[in-house]
């Protein structure tokens, strides 16, 4: 294991991995800028070009997206009181009206330094995490296998829209979208008519394109100039906001460890980690009348948890192969894409991997942060470029993304046909992640549930295991809604209304 | 008028989409039935679930029928205005026009005649910006295709 770990780091300080994993921190920077967009979508984007890639590099770079993604979101959420990403919507809440009082640089340099620090407790705690589950998965069977992509499937569908049956009729919707094509255990194609195109399935990276580019791209261009709005000035004291995070140490250590624990549960993930953390410290803090009028420890808890959070969602994704977060899926598809099979396989063939996964997240979180610390100026005048400039530039990577794919026509038609479907369910309410999850989920899935009917007939639900995460399964879908319900109420009727107020 | 419209839609699509969903779902069970055994079981596990959740949600939308749907706040989406469809689908038609161009014409001169008219006659952005970001676009283009070994189509005009 230690061997393992050593070598992953050397597998990593290759220069061609080492510039891709830089290359991912500057576009998780970019997407991270624009309110709006967000890793999910910068990663979406660079899958296609992911193949043939070096896996090492090509992975490395998606983690080098998602661990940055979180420290630049900062940025539109301080500056305009517009959250960059779901993940820094609390963080609008006091780091909006320091801005306003001319200490946005604190603000900054606050939420960077918080940034730094969580990211690398995630590491830490997910490289604590591997060598106690490592003998706990291998004793899993088939029908154990099944029972956890079941329950990672629930706790996406329940946690991460409003609506838990709509929630879940979407994950299903997705595993149904994953059946097209031929059957993984017969010989036989399903549902592909006379289409060869759709012989193989559909493509993971045209779903995901048109889910979550697409959509993305057209609300932000439907609501026209909200992006653009007057820059408010950095003010002095960035030095000052790392001064306070120091002075804070054992509130970021406290709050970097909530967001290992939240974001180990998968769905909870970035949409409601920063609320929790922001309820608890505003709640426990002795002195509670300045938050929401520019408390910078309203800034510290939220943004230490936020980065800490991507080394929660890994533990399921490499554990058991169950995504923790939307974005995580994709990671998952890349992992897929190189011929490397997620899940407890990966523990066992793949421990280099694994580390050289770790390494990539903390080493991404250090760039990004510093790279945001050293170019706050620069960075914070792109997030005043109106979004019409920068969206054919977009759309272009998009579309020729999805035709890297077969390069025929059914690519653009079904990347047109998933960019409607994308923005009628945003229309609808019903939530995107868990059909893209339950698309990606849906050969192992598949695969499991044969194998566990194959092997034991239907006396695998009488299993022992699969017992006991059937009950956690019940008892976390209905734990996380009441989380979830408690820190959406909070989200919507809390101290966000001050903030919003004061916007000019 | 038009706003009624636009309410109804925001507020009622969800029911004909989770309708269509189940006629969907119900269409797979049906069809499952004749494949063999290692074919048919997950698809008919998934469909009979997705039924099962389809009526469910059918009957809390009858349930709560008249109330504003509360918005997926992990979206980020916010509430649709009064622009949103209209706007929505004319950038819709945007996005089909540029992929029609790209089988049509390739993908270099697509990409050149696509952002100049959309900054142009869109945003009305002057003449030399919207050139200067389509050269400077197409250079990165082909820069990248040269790089990373890209297929670009075969344009059906030419």
């Amino acid at each position: 294991m230690t061997e393992s770990f050593i070598n992953a780091f050397w597998i990593l300080l290759d220069p061609y991995r080492m510039g891709m994993l830089f290359a991912g921190v500057a576009i998780g920077i970019a997407v991270g800028i624009l309110p709006g967009l967000g890793g999910l979508m910068g990663m979406a984007l660079v899958l296609p070009f992911l193949f043939g890639m070096d896996p090492y590099a090509g992975i490395a770079m998606l983690i080098g997206i998602s661990a940055a993604v979180p420290s630049a979101d900062t940025f539109p959420s301080v500056l305009m009181g517009i959250p960059g990403s779901s993940g820094s919507q609390a963080t609008v809440m006091d780091g909006y009206p320091l801005a306003r009082r001319g200490e946005a640089a604190r603000a900054l340099g606050a939420a960077f330094a918080s940034s730094l620090i969580g990211g690398l407790i995630g590491a830490v705690a997910l490289t604590a995490l591997v060598p106690f589950a490592r003998p706990l998965i291998l004793a899993f069977g088939s029908p154990e296998l099944f029972m956890l992509t079941v329950l990672g499937l629930s706790l996406i569908g329940v946690l991460s829209g409003n609506r838990p049956i709509k929630g879940m009729l979407a994950a299903t919707a997705g595993l149904a979208l994953g059946t097209i094509g031929g059957a993984p255990v017969a010989a036989e194609y399903r549902f592909a008519g006379d289409f060869v195109y759709l012989y193989d399935g559909l493509s993971l990276v045209i779903v995901a394109l048109g889910l979550f580019a697409l959509p993305e791209i057209i609300d932000l261009l439907a609501k026209g100039g909200a992006i653009a709005e007057k820059p408010k000035q950095l003010g002095p004291g960035l030095l000052q906001g790392m001064r306070d995070t120091w002075r804070h140490k054992w509130l970021v250590l406290r709050h970097s460890l909530i967001g290992v624990g939240v974001g180990a549960i998968p769905g909870l993930g970035s949409s409601i980690i920063d609320w929790i953390n922001y309820g608890i410290v505003a709640r426990f803090a002795k002195d509670r009348d300045q938050f929401g009028r520019g408390d910078i420890r309203g800034v510290i808890a939220p943004e230490s948890a936020n980065n800490a959070k991507e080394g929660g969602v890994l533990m399921p994704t490499l554990l058991f192969g169950v995504p923790g977060s939307s974005a995580m899926a994709l990671l998952l598809a890349a992992l897929m894409i190189f011929g490397i099979e997620p899940g407890p396989q990966l523990l066992t063939s793949q421990l280099d991997m694994v580390f050289v996964i770790i390494w990539s997240l903390a080493l991404a979180n250090v760039g990004g942060a510093l790279i945001c610390l050293l170019l706050t100026k620069p960075i914070a005048k792109l997030t005043f470029v109106p979004f019409h400039y920068l969206a054919p530039a977009i759309m272009v990577v998009v579309v020729i993304g999805a035709w890297q794919e077969t390069h025929h026509w059914p690519d653009l038609l079904c990347l047109f046909g998933f960019g409607l479907l994308g923005w009628i369910m945003k229309r609808v309410g019903m939530p995107r992640p868990p059909l893209l999850i339950g698309f990606i989920l849906c050969p192992m899935a598949e695969r499991y549930l044969w194998m566990s009917y194959n092997l034991y007939d239907w006396e695998w639900l009488y299993r022992p295991g699969v017992l006991v995460i059937a009950g956690l399964t019940i008892a976390l879908v209905a734990g996380g809604a009441r989380l979830k319900r408690s820190s959406g109420a909070a989200a919507a009727a809390g101290p966000l209304q001050p903030a919003r107020e004061q916007a000019p | 008028m038009k706003s009624r419209w636009r309410e109804a839609l925001t507020t009622h699509l969800q029911t004909p989409f989770v309708a269509g969903l189940l006629i969907l779902m119900a269409a797979m069970f049906w069809l499952s039935r004749t494949f063999s055994l290692g074919a048919k079981l997950f698809p008919m596990v998934v469909a009979g679930a997705g039924m099962l959740l389809a009526l469910l949600e059918l009957l809390r939308q009858w349930r709560s029928r008249g109330a504003r749907e509360e918005q997926d706040f992990s979206d980020l989406a916010g509430d649709d205005d009064a622009r949103t469809y209209p706007q929505g689908l004319l950038h819709l038609g945007w996005v089909a026009g540029f992929l029609v161009l790209f089988l049509a014409i390739g993908a270099l001169p697509a990409t050149g005649l696509y952002v100049v008219s959309f900054l142009r006659f869109r945003h009305n952005v002057s003449w030399w910006t919207c050139s200067g970001i389509a050269a400077g676009l197409m250079l990165c283009l082909w820069a990248l295709g040269l790089v990373l070994r890209l297929k670009w189509p075969e344009p059906w005009l030419f």
